[in-house]
């Protein structure tokens, strides 16, 4: 994990860190035209996002509510939507912050940090990207 | 051109050019898996024959598509209902983000919209790694 911006994102009770260089967007997921995935197993939903199909990950619940945030993430020009709840604000992360971390054993998280007393779990993008279920 | 169906939960399309017919069954359910058919001939489908796609031990289905593969295998699918055809020059195809290959979807080719139904194209290897698969035999019958 690089030092940089992350973007601080909860779903369900953690709270992620989703380094910026590859966030694209956040939106809604009532404004995006979302279908059921027939495949993988923790890939419920697709989306169609600039004339491509894009899947929707859901880390820890396979329902979209109204209120639901989707977060684009693009990497190496591949694509990919993940759902949170809410997002918090952008944090900077330096060398001595990453020093200070601990191995965790999360679904796409490998490295956790508390900041303000709250454990925030660094996204393992290469590994959802990668295919790693 | 490519026909597009409806299996349990999803819709799929197949290129016309491995489609041999749609046509009435007599089923002798065997296993969860397989289900042979009796017409003039003997012949398998498949009705559980997408990756992931829900089997239900009393699922019935009301057409078989009988294909011939490329590798020379000829089976039947289970396919719930028949729409219709569609042209590459009638669609607007949806690229596929590479990440789905690494998600059960290296063999759906394309995908599109069609009346506000996102229709699976898959690509017609598909069926030669799922009949040998299933049947474990790696030579055409």
């Amino acid at each position: 994990m690089p030092d940089g911006t992350y973007l601080r994102a909860k779903i369900e009770d953690k709270i992620y860190l989703f380094d910026e260089k590859i966030v694209s967007k956040v939106v809604l997921a009532d404004t995006l035209r979302i279908f059921p995935s027939p495949f993988g197993q923790n890939l419920h939903y697709l989306f169609i996002y600039e004339n491509n199909l894009v899947p929707l990950f859901s880390l820890n619940k396979a329902t979209i509510k109204k209120d639901s945030i989707v977060l684009i993430l693009i990497r190496l020009l591949d694509t990919a939507g993940i759902l949170i709840d809410n997002f918090i604000d952008f944090v900077k992360i330096n060398d001595m912050d990453l020093d200070n971390s601990v191995i965790v054993n999360e679904k796409f998280s490998q490295r956790a940090i508390k900041i303000t007393d709250k454990d925030c779990y660094f996204f393992d993008e290469i590994a959802l990207f990668k295919g790693e279920e | 051109m490519y026909l597009f169906f409806k299996t349990v939960d999803y819709f799929f399309s197949v290129s016309t050019g491995i489609i041999k017919r749609i046509f009435d069954y007599q089923v002798d359910v065997l296993k969860d898996q397989f289900v042979i058919f009796e017409g003039s001939e003997y012949e398998l489908f498949f009705a559980n024959q997408f990756i992931n796609a829900k089997y239900d031990k009393d699922f019935c289905p009301k057409n078989i598509l009988m294909i011939q593969t490329l590798g020379g295998y000829r089976y039947g699918l289970a396919i719930e209902d028949v729409f219709g055809f569609f042209s590459l020059n009638d669609i607007k195809p949806l690229s596929k983000a590479d990440i789905l290959n690494r998600y059960g979807f290296f063999y759906i080719d394309f995908a599109t919209l069609l009346d506000n139904r996102l229709i699976f194209s898959i690509k017609n290897e598909y069926f030669d790694k799922r009949y040998e698969e299933l049947t474990c035999q790696t030579e055409p019958i």
